[in-house]
């Protein structure tokens, strides 16, 4: 009697395991689609317009009150650094966006190429943290909060435009650092960043995202010449608040046309929704197992204690 | 229709304002802003960097001489008109350098919560309209490229606010320790 109850136990145990995954998958596969806050504000970078003068490189770092740079902000050998790998000049701790240049094959002048935070629509630093410490606000501005970070730095890996820095130089309360695209001083009050409002040739529009994505739809339509028909960030990783419109092809100038058109958290959200069944399912099915495929020489091992007693 | 008529509104305000910017910002030397087009005004000041660098002296008359008004004055004759403003403002046509300022079209408070709602959310041919700072750059500076006067400092000194905001006194840091490196 007790044997079969355990066997019936079992079976129950095996037909619910099996249940449950389908179960599991049926929720994984109805997975929450978001597309993104409608109000959120954007900036489109007309690559086109940018003489490299590095006058919003300036203006980030006195509205966010960073540190010194190297050299001056006037000093245009920083164009010709090359870091390791030949890269060009990236974010770091106080340096919140950086302009690079870039010399294209047929193009009579060289072509500069702002670099800060995108602030995707579904940001992988933020969906990668497990603390929560990145929140996107409705203004379209991802922001991170220092006082919940446990330093794991996730979010730098996973980051796919490697924006976020860390503060090594801090020995006791490093933190993570990127464009917050000025939220707490500008951008909740409805402002542009600091960087747009220094640029002298309006090569950063300001406005609601959708607002200039349309912006940039109408200067490639006006002027189909100037531009390549692509807007970086429309659909990359899923849309990110700063766009992006070029005279040449995007790889020609350094932007990574590998990074497809999910958000990067859509190439593991299938995997993370089999972790929990995993890790609950399993050791109760595999002990299962064990126990059926011992049940004998546990028999045996009972019987013989018993006759021994017996005995 | 509704937002039309509240982007003349606004406009015709931020018209005003920038007029009366102008006004203190850009004196002309002769007087009054001449009456007819074959005259330029003299010389213009543009100050409204003025935080970050010395107001600029602007010689019309010598531009005129070099380059001639459509150069710079585009958009202005009916063989020159933008098509899309030329939908609505035909009244600015032929001629229109008579009447027309730069500002009139590119307005110098670019990113003033009114402008940003107009450009947003006016009129379609509205949309994405560049301003006085922006269109500034943009028509004079291939020109100064070309004559190898196309560094900012070229047209625009630097005050010490400006300085400062480049972190200039870094470079004479770093040259004077580099120098002083040199010596040892």
């Amino acid at each position: 009697m007790k044997l079969l109850s355990r066997r019936n136990f079992l079976k129950k145990g095996v037909a619910g395991s099996v249940l449950a995954s389908f179960l599991g998958r049926g929720q994984s596969a109805s997975a929450r689609e978001f597309d993104g806050y409608s109000e959120a504000m954007g900036v489109l970078v007309d690559l086109t317009r940018c003489v490299g003068c590095r006058s919003c490189e300036a203006a980030c770092n006195r509205e966010q009150n960073l540190p010194d740079p190297e050299t001056p902000f006037d000093d245009y050998s920083v164009f010709d650094e090359e870091r390791h790998g030949g890269l060009k000049r990236r974010t770091s701790e106080g340096v919140y966006t950086v302009v690079n240049r870039y010399e294209v094959d047929g193009l009579d002048h060289p072509l500069y190429r702002k670099f800060q935070c995108n602030h995707c629509k579904e940001p992988a630093c933020l969906t990668s943290c497990f603390v929560n410490a990145y929140t996107k606000t409705p203004e379209g501005a991802v922001m991170y909060d220092p006082s919940v970070c446990v330093g794991c730095r996730t979010c730098m890996i996973a980051c796919p435009f490697y924006v976020p820095a860390y503060s090594y130089s801090s020995v006791l309360n490093p933190v993570v650092q990127k464009c917050i695209m000025c939220y707490p001083t500008r951008l909740k009050h409805g402002r542009p960043p600091a960087c747009v409002e220094a640029c002298p040739s309006e090569a950063l529009t300001f406005g609601h995202r959708e607002s200039v994505l349309s912006f940039a739809r109408d200067r490639i339509q006006k002027h189909p010449e100037r531009y390549v028909d692509h807007i970086y960030g429309e659909k990359e990783v899923g849309g990110t608040s700063w766009l992006y419109l070029s005279p040449v092809p995007f790889k020609e100038i350094g932007f990574d046309m590998n990074v497809g058109h999910q958000p990067i958290i859509d190439y593991v959200k299938s995997f993370l929704a089999t972790v929990p069944m995993v890790l609950t399912i399993w050791p109760a099915l595999f002990a299962g197992f064990h126990r059926l495929a011992t049940r004998k020489d546990w028999l045996k091992e009972k019987n013989a204690e018993e006759t021994g007693e017996e005995s | 229709m509704k937002a039309i008529s509240k982007f003349f509104l606004v406009n015709t305000v931020a018209g005003l304002f920038v007029l009366g910017a102008v006004q203190v910002g850009v004196t002309d030397e002769e007087g009054a802003v001449s009456e007819h087009h074959d005259a330029p005004p003299g010389v213009s000041v543009i100050d409204s960097m003025v935080n970050l660098y010395e107001a600029v002296t602007f010689d019309h008359e010598m531009h005129m001489d070099m380059t001639g008004c459509s150069t710079c004055h585009h958009h202005m004759s009916d063989e020159d008109a933008n098509p899309y403003c030329y939908q609505c403002h035909k009244e600015w046509y032929p001629g229109a350098e008579d009447k027309r300022q730069c500002e009139d079209c590119h307005v110098a408070n670019r990113y003033d919560a009114a402008y940003l709602e107009i450009i947003e959310h006016g009129d379609i041919n509205h949309h994405d309209h560049r301003g006085l700072m922006g269109a500034f750059h943009n028509q004079c500076r291939p020109c100064h490229v070309e004559n190898g006067i196309g560094g900012c400092q070229d047209c625009h000194a630097r005050t010490e606010a400006g300085d400062k905001e480049f972190h200039v006194e870094l470079g004479y840091d770093k040259k004077s320790k580099k120098d002083s490196g040199q010596g040892h």
